[in-house]
């Protein structure tokens, strides 16, 4: 399978992508389009699996074409570089981009614009496949940008309902404020290294810690610290961390199958992938590091909170997905341990790649929440294609009872709720208590990692709590509604990707557990160590989990009369009210925006139209007084010429005596000097050459051009003039 | 009898010519002054001529040129005086102000 060329792996969905689109637009065969794209991802896939990276040899597959050259020598490349941790995202790619777009041949079927949905699963999943295998930050910025694209296409492909029109650009101008930050952040990286890729960028910062390299624009402290962050600034936005998360749970406005592969198991991973790729870059800095750690912790608790007073049942999931991210970032915040032979705080050295205990538990993580995030959101899509003609198919309170009439999703959806719990021996609970202690570890020194992971052992019972609610208020009790009551299960192309993805949400993370099978993988045989779990941290979270499952089951087995029991909690209408952020974000974001928007346009309006047209007007005016001096009589224009001839005369003896200083007129060329200064008085230029013992002219011109050639004919006899 | 005397007269006569031309309001003394400042460059050039450049020929060729060119200019500006005559009845310069923008 090696024959399989590296660089399919991410131009395979690309071509099918342009394919389908030409379907899309000749509206004719758009049946056809979904097996393109589900080809070239099974393609790529097998690519991709063909080229598993030899960890004993520490040999990656890799190819590099030249895409640009700046001329100041900075080289554009554009390539594959397989190592395992980009196969270990490209993988979790390609198997969640199947089973969405398998899924979505049932879930999609008889809409209006079916090929062109296709097309932009199929460029999404090829930029997201170039963004994990990127081997430069160039590359991975513009895979960065065209994912956000297919997001703002995807959220928007209903284009006509008003909401997901407004949710598509929320997400597009939110993850724009973050990703100019990364911009920038990429920038400066470039103009340090003076390359993009990976491997020099990462030398050059450690070169910038050792004092070697002295970095533009900031001095070496602040580069080592600010470089990190302004790409923590992509990370925040793309991961939808706080303060910029308010756009992931709007994007559940697009269909429900784009929401499981985009918006939970894949882009908004990107930016815990890119901090993990990148974290050799973090990792000098305490201040970048501790940054991640606190956004994290603290958007795992805010998401989580909020998550418990949802009624949407895909906004529960967003939320969840935002706090699971946040959990991610804790993760790779809290260092850990160092594999390898480096400490952590000497990373960048190039000969070693130096991995931390954090990114392998935040890949883990990232690992396993994509396939069970993705099965929950797949679930929650089968749900709403049974409810989709009831008038909210979205609503919890319109659910319920649907566990006998949908068996395949409600069980499937237990085994997504109960590993997003991280119940033994669930996907979930490996990965999850892999980041936590990671934290734990740290904490034994730094206290802001101890405070992470209380947040983390909290939010692992909230989670609990409001998955189980979730799972309850839909599948558990009796219909309460009439959709409900007639729902029925969805068919095979529907379930079977369900039933494909509960197997690795049940059994990955113990395989990838055992043995330390993945840290192995990811930092290289030899260098791996086995790290016990710590027993009280296991059944702290193991209890916490139960506590939530049980409390759920028990306020939601039988049908509530006096409302949902989350109504009754205090401080409910802070938590419903999302905490303020979104209102925040419209009162300063939105309408700071627009303030200084008027502010611009009144600027333009008055001052910069005023401008224009006052040199309009003026032209205007002048023309209509100039255009008097055109009387038509020949006589003034000729003594308008006269005028004009006297005046340049006037000027050029101006001219010539202003140019020609006193003190010159011992000067070589004395007659111009004595002639220019003198010539109102003639004679006294003739008294001035006596004086220099030279011939006099006869007669003195009162032209003093005349009188220059005449000066120099006389002062050499032989010239032309002479003749 | 210098330069300078000549030169004055010179100057004199394109003075007159050019005030002939500014100001008279028929078409016939304009032309007279233009004849007059033309004149004015003739003396000038001789006087150049004579008393700077005796040697040289090519002054009194540009004069024999320029009262060729003068000819030509009395007999084509009477033609085109005549014309305006013809079209406008009028050969007062001030009442011939078509070019008027």
């Amino acid at each position: 399978m090696n024959s399989l060329p590296l660089w399919l792996i991410p131009l395979a969905p690309v071509v099918a992508a342009f394919l389908a689109g030409l379907l899309a637009l000749t509206r004719r065969a758009e049946k056809t389009a979904p097996y393109l794209t589900i080809a070239a991802t099974a393609l790529s896939g097998v690519t991709a699996l063909g080229h598993l990276p030899d960890r004993a040899r520490m040999a990656d597959g890799q190819v590099t074409a030249d895409w640009l050259t700046i001329p100041s020598g900075l080289q554009v490349a554009l390539g594959v570089h397989l190592d395992a941790l980009a196969w270990t995202m490209a993988l979790v790619v390609c198997v969640v981009s199947l089973l969405v777009q398998v899924y979505s041949i049932g879930y999609m079927r008889g809409e209006s614009g079916y090929a062109r949905y296709f097309a932009y699963l199929g460029l999404f999943t090829a930029s997201m496949l170039g963004l994990a295998v990127a081997d430069n930050l160039f590359q991975l910025y513009v895979c960065w940008e065209l994912v956000g694209i297919c997001s703002y296409l995807l959220i928007g492909f209903w284009w006509f309902k008003p909401s997901a029109a407004s949710a598509a650009k929320k997400a597009f101008v939110v993850t724009r404020f973050g990703d100019v930050g990364f911009l920038l952040g990429v920038l400066l990286l470039a103009a340090t290294a003076g390359s993009f890729q990976f491997d020099t960028v990462a030398q050059a910062v450690g070169r910038v810690q050792a004092g070697a390299l002295s970095p533009p624009l900031v001095s070496a402290p602040t580069f080592l610290w600010l470089a990190p962050l302004l790409l923590f600034c992509g990370a925040v936005g793309k991961s939808a961390q706080f303060p910029l998360h308010v756009w992931l749970p709007d994007a559940m406005e697009g269909p429900t199958p784009v929401s499981a592969l985009i918006h939970a198991a894949t882009m908004v991973a990107a930016g815990v992938y890119m901090v993990a790729r990148l974290f050799v870059l973090f990792a000098p800095s305490g201040i970048a590091t501790n940054t991640v750690l606190l956004i994290g912790a603290f958007t795992a608790l805010l998401a989580a909170t909020i998550a418990l007073v949802q009624f949407d049942i895909k906004r529960v999931m967003a939320y969840s997905t935002i706090s699971q991210l946040g959990y991610m970032m804790l993760g790779l915040g809290a260092i850990g341990h160092a594999y390898g032979n480096g400490t952590v705080r000497q990373a960048g050295l190039p000969s070693e790649p130096v991995f931390t205990a954090g990114q392998v538990a935040a890949m883990f993580h990232l690992t396993t929440h994509a396939m069970f995030k993705a099965l929950l959101f797949l679930t929650a899509g089968s749900v709403i294609h049974a409810l989709h003609h009831a008038e909210e198919p979205n609503n919890l309170r319109r659910m319920g009872g649907l566990l006998q009439r949908m068996p395949v999703t409600a069980w499937t959806c237990l085994i997504g709720v109960l590993a997003l719990a991280g119940l033994f021996p669930f996907a979930g609970f490996w990965s999850k208590d892999a980041i936590l202690g990671v934290a734990l570890e740290s904490g034994r020194q730094s206290a802001l990692a101890m405070v992470a992971l209380s947040v983390g052992i909290l939010v692992a019972g909230l989670t609990a709590f409001y998955g189980m609610r979730m799972w309850m208020l839909a599948f558990a009790g009796t219909p309460r509604s009439e959709d409900a009551a007639h729902a029925r299960e969805s068919p095979l192309v529907m379930t079977v990707p369900l039933v494909l993805l509960a197997i690795p949400s049940v059994v990955l993370g113990w395989q990838l557990h055992q043995g330390h099978h993945f840290a192995a993988f990811l930092v290289g045989e030899g260098h791996a160590t086995a790290e016990p779990m710590n027993p009280v941290l296991v059944a702290l979270t193991t209890v916490l989990a139960l506590c939530g499952l049980g409390l759920a089951w028990r306020l939601y087995r039988a049908p509530s009369v006096a409302g949902d029991p989350v109504e009754r909690l205090p401080g409910y209408a802070f938590l419903a009210n999302l905490w303020y952020i979104d209102a925040f974000w419209n009162a300063v974001g939105a309408r700071g925006t627009l303030a200084l928007g008027r502010a611009v346009a009144w600027f333009d309006r008055n001052v910069v139209d005023g401008l224009v047209n006052g040199v309009g007007m003026a032209c205007r005016i002048g023309g209509r007084e100039l255009r008097r001096a055109t009387n038509g009589q020949a006589q003034t224009y000729t003594a308008a010429a006269l005028a004009a001839l006297v005046l340049a005369v006037i000027a050029l003896a101006l001219y010539q005596s202003w140019a020609t200083p006193a003190h010159n007129a011992a000067s070589p060329r004395p007659v111009v000097n004595a002639v220019g200064r003198a010539a109102p008085e003639p004679w006294q230029g003739k008294e001035g050459l006596k004086a220099e013992g030279l011939p006099a002219p006869s007669k003195q011109g009162i032209f003093f051009v005349e009188t220059t050639r005449e000066g120099e004919t006389r002062a050499n006899p032989n010239s032309e003039m002479g003749s | 009898m210098g330069l300078t005397h000549y030169l004055v007269v010179g100057a004199l006569l394109f003075a007159i010519g050019a005030y002939g031309v500014l100001t008279r309001r028929n078409a016939i003394a304009v032309l007279m002054g233009v004849e007059l400042m033309l004149n004015a460059a003739n003396l000038n050039f001789l006087a150049f001529w004579r008393f700077l450049h005796p040697a040289s020929m090519e002054p009194q060729v540009f004069v024999l040129i320029g009262l060729t060119v003068a000819a030509a200019d009395a007999a084509v500006g009477l033609a085109v005086v005549l014309n305006i005559y013809r079209n406008f009845g009028v050969i007062e310069v001030e009442r011939i102000n078509t070019l008027k923008g």
